[in-house]
């Protein structure tokens, strides 16, 4: 291979190696407690594996169940089969409806509810452009 | 009858398309039938032209006899927002990447091809087969001229998110544009691969047409941060959504060949550039896949329409022709007889295509990692914007240190020495900043380099500016201080990040950062269809006022869904952003966010910076091709001029 005849790339080489381990420490280091498990609440009613970790619960709000306590909210999360009660800092947005889809992250409690830190509403499974998780709020 | 219309002209587009890359294979192969070639891809462009056209006709002209307009127009959306749902919902949106696949087609097929006209012929063959696929794809397994099951008498509208900025009438097609354009460069570049000989002038073209896609595409990215900025009421600009991601890849894979292939030797680094042209289409390839299938919601979603396995399938075929092309003809790097020392600039045009490409690697990875999670363990997971931002961050800032260094070097020539002596001034100027900011604002270690070295890169850009008689490197520094404008807009934007989310009465005030708002009155309005509840604030600034703001939640009956639309008062020291959250029955109590976010419009500014670099780049470029320095031999600089 007359083409690999001479390496005169070194440095190069070398600093592609450097970036190369960099990326591999940066992305294992990087994914450690970032990655949020997604779960319906069938899944957590079946086993108990997910309390305590940082998941993600998607479902629809069961209507009528939303109630303002004080700094917590509280409404049931239900995918037909399952229901799970979500406690959530804080008065919900307006964006935020019964009869919806709703999606929020936290950690699953031993008491079998879930402590919400982010509740996003689900518009729909339309292309968004360039969207974010619509109607995010603030944790 | 527009409907049958509109699939007529998919028809005739595919077939027309058919036509185009069986024609420019025939021009490619015998150097005949250029003319016809060209018609034929003048008809795949009218086809096109005809698809989009009837749907917006039936849009305007509220056809709900068609499912795509049931779905997405409705009769009291503003006449801007029903034009711009042509691209609000998948099946249109489709129309819109073939519309800018046939026009970047027939602007390809313009003239004669230049110097290298076998080059650009093949080009046309790859560029035809990706039209035949959108095509088809769009009349197989996405036609949106397809009849609803009920006619209603009037339809949802678009997504309401979709319809409360006017930059939506912008930055899909613009995004659009600068991501489809980049097809060129992978035409040229297979063609190179498929040609085999060891002429590199198409490097030339395929660099030009980067370019301007890159430009677009940078436009198109800041759009789209800004109005997610502006219109989603998060308070944030950048959520590392799939969407945005898929965007972003390509676009740091193009800036790598960009820079590539400004290589003193361009002969040097044609294997470089083969490498890259074809990842950033690949990763354009990609990222339609991920955010046009479904797959990013779930593995198991995608094979709902034939949409996902048919995009995936594409991209499969087209990364097996890359590396089987790549595998027979290798890789030629051909800087054997002369390679660049270490500290030229040729050698830092390598280094910053092998950073960037690790930033594309981490946001990949990120971006896939709930797929494969879900394919190898049935897991479902999601990935945060925390992981994001900590292992891109780093990278980022390398590249901006490397970007700094760089633009100081010399082509060639100069030593180690005189290199060091140059970044004395610059550095200087970073050390500087990064005192005085710690001092008084005491960031985090992060926030405090990228400080420093935004003012490293912009203390640079200045000397060079000024110190080079070479007027023409000029682009390329007006592209590196918007990139460390950008910097800074981020890096001050996160520094103080304060912002309260509160409940007010009416005459009840909340202050974040010295800004104070007042909350007035809270006003219910109902249109045709949406009802709109206002708060009015005031906002105050040590005694002196702001002004009024009016942030609104929006709610639509019909799709039964509440937006919010933030009210941002912009100030050359930043931006106050006021969210209405929720309002009370009785019109007397309100939930506002209030945020200050110093210094974030840099982030848009220096998007347009960056932007305009490149295309004072493309225009600079073209001036100096018709002098006769421009037209040099074939080694000469990709792009001419540089620091002495």
């Amino acid at each position: 291979m007359s083409r690999f005849r001479r390496r005169p790339r070194g440095p190069v080489i070398v600093l592609g190696v450097v970036v190369a381990t960099a990326v591999a420490l940066l992305v294992t280091a990087g994914l450690q407690d970032t990655i949020r498990y997604y779960r319906t609440p069938s899944e957590v009613a079946q086993s108990s594996a997910s309390v305590g970790q940082s998941v993600r619960l998607g479902g629809r709000v069961v209507p009528g169940t939303v109630r303002h306590d004080g700094p917590v909210t509280e409404f049931t999360l239900g995918d037909g089969d399952s229901t799970l009660v979500v406690l959530a800092p804080g008065a919900l947005p307006d964006t935020f409806r019964e009869g919806q889809d709703a999606v929020v992250e936290g950690i699953l409690q031993p008491d079998g509810t879930f402590r919400a830190d982010t509740v996003a509403v689900k518009h729909s499974n339309e292309y968004r452009a360039a969207t974010p998780a619509s109607g995010r709020t603030p944790p | 009858m527009i409907a049958a219309l509109g699939t007529l002209a998919l028809v005739a587009g595919l077939a027309a398309a058919i036509a185009w890359t069986v024609l420019w294979l025939v021009v490619a192969l015998t150097d005949e039938g250029l003319r016809t070639a060209r018609v034929v891809t003048g008809i795949a462009l009218a086809a096109a032209v005809g698809a989009c056209g009837a749907l917006e006709w039936a849009l305007v002209g509220h056809d709900f006899t068609i499912d795509y307009v049931a779905q997405n127009g409705g009769r009291a959306v503003p006449l801007y927002f029903t034009v711009t749902s042509l691209w609000s919902a998948l099946d249109g949106s489709l129309l819109l990447w073939l519309l800018i696949l046939a026009v970047v087609g027939v602007l390809l097929a313009r003239g004669s091809g230049g110097d290298c006209p076998r080059h650009r012929a093949w080009a046309m063959v790859t560029t035809g087969v990706v039209a035949v696929f959108f095509f088809s794809l769009v009349y197989f397994a996405a036609n949106p001229f397809e009849p609803a099951e009920v006619v209603p008498i009037d339809g949802p509208g678009p997504n309401p998110l979709l319809r409360e900025h006017p930059a939506m009438g912008l930055h899909p097609p613009l995004l659009y544009a600068g991501y489809v354009a980049l097809v060129v460069p992978f035409g040229y570049a297979l063609a190179a691969l498929l040609l085999g000989s060891d002429d590199d002038r198409w490097l030339v073209p395929a660099r030009r047409w980067t370019l301007g896609a890159w430009s677009v595409l940078t436009v198109g990215i800041t759009l789209g941060a800004w109005w997610s900025y502006a219109v989603l009421g998060w308070g944030g600009y950048w959520a590392w959504d799939p969407v945005e991601n898929a965007a972003l890849l390509p676009w740091l894979t193009a800036t790598a060949a960009l820079h590539v292939t400004m290589s003193r030797r361009r002969s040097g680094v044609a294997g470089w550039a083969l490498g890259l042209f074809t990842t950033t289409f690949i990763l354009v390839l990609v990222g339609t896949f991920l955010t046009r299938s479904g797959a990013v919601e779930s593995v198991h979603s995608f094979t709902e329409s034939p949409l996902g396995p048919m995009l995936l399938g594409f991209v499969v075929l087209t990364v097996a022709v890359v590396v089987g092309l790549l595998s027979m003809r290798g890789f030629h790097n051909r800087f054997a007889d002369d390679p660049p020392r270490w500290w030229s600039r040729d050698a830092g045009f390598l280094y910053h295509a092998i950073l960037l490409l690790g930033v594309a690697a981490v946001v990949l990875t990120g971006t896939i990692y709930p797929l494969i999670s879900e394919l190898l363990s049935g897991v479902r997971t999601s990935v945060g914007a925390d992981y994001y931002n900590r292992a891109t961050v780093p990278l980022l800032l390398a590249v901006l240190l490397l970007m700094g260094v760089a633009q100081l070097t010399a082509r060639d020539g100069t030593g180690p020495r005189q290199l060091a002596r140059r970044c004395v001034l610059p550095a200087a100027a970073g050390l500087v900043v990064i005192i005085a900011v710690g001092f008084v604002y005491r960031p985090n270690p992060m926030v405090l380099t990228a400080f420093g070295v935004a003012a490293f890169v912009l203390a640079g850009v200045a000397t060079v500016w000024f110190s080079a008689p070479h007027r023409r490197s000029r682009p390329g520094l007006i592209a590196h201080a918007g990139a460390a404008i950008v910097a800074i807009g981020i890096a001050a934007s996160s520094m103080a990040g304060s912002a309260t989310l509160t409940q007010l009465r009416i005459g009840q005030d909340v202050t974040v950062a010295g800004v104070s708002a007042r909350l007035t009155a809270i006003e219910r309005h109902t249109d045709p269809d949406r009802m709109t509840v206002t708060a009015r604030l005031t906002l105050e600034r040590d005694g002196r006022s702001l002004g009024t703001v009016s942030p609104v939640l929006h709610y639509y009956p019909r799709r039964d869904t509440t937006v919010g639309a933030p009210a941002i008062r912009s100030r050359p020291a930043g931006d106050v952003y006021v969210t209405l959250t929720r309002a009370d029955e009785g019109n007397s109590e309100a939930s506002v966010r209030l945020a200050v976010n110093p210094l974030i419009s840099l982030i848009w500014f220096g998007g347009a910076v960056i932007a305009a670099g490149g295309l004072v780049s493309l225009v600079s470029r073209r001036r100096a091709a018709h002098s006769p320095i421009g037209a040099q031999a074939a080694d000469a600089p990709l792009v001419a001029g540089a620091p002495p």
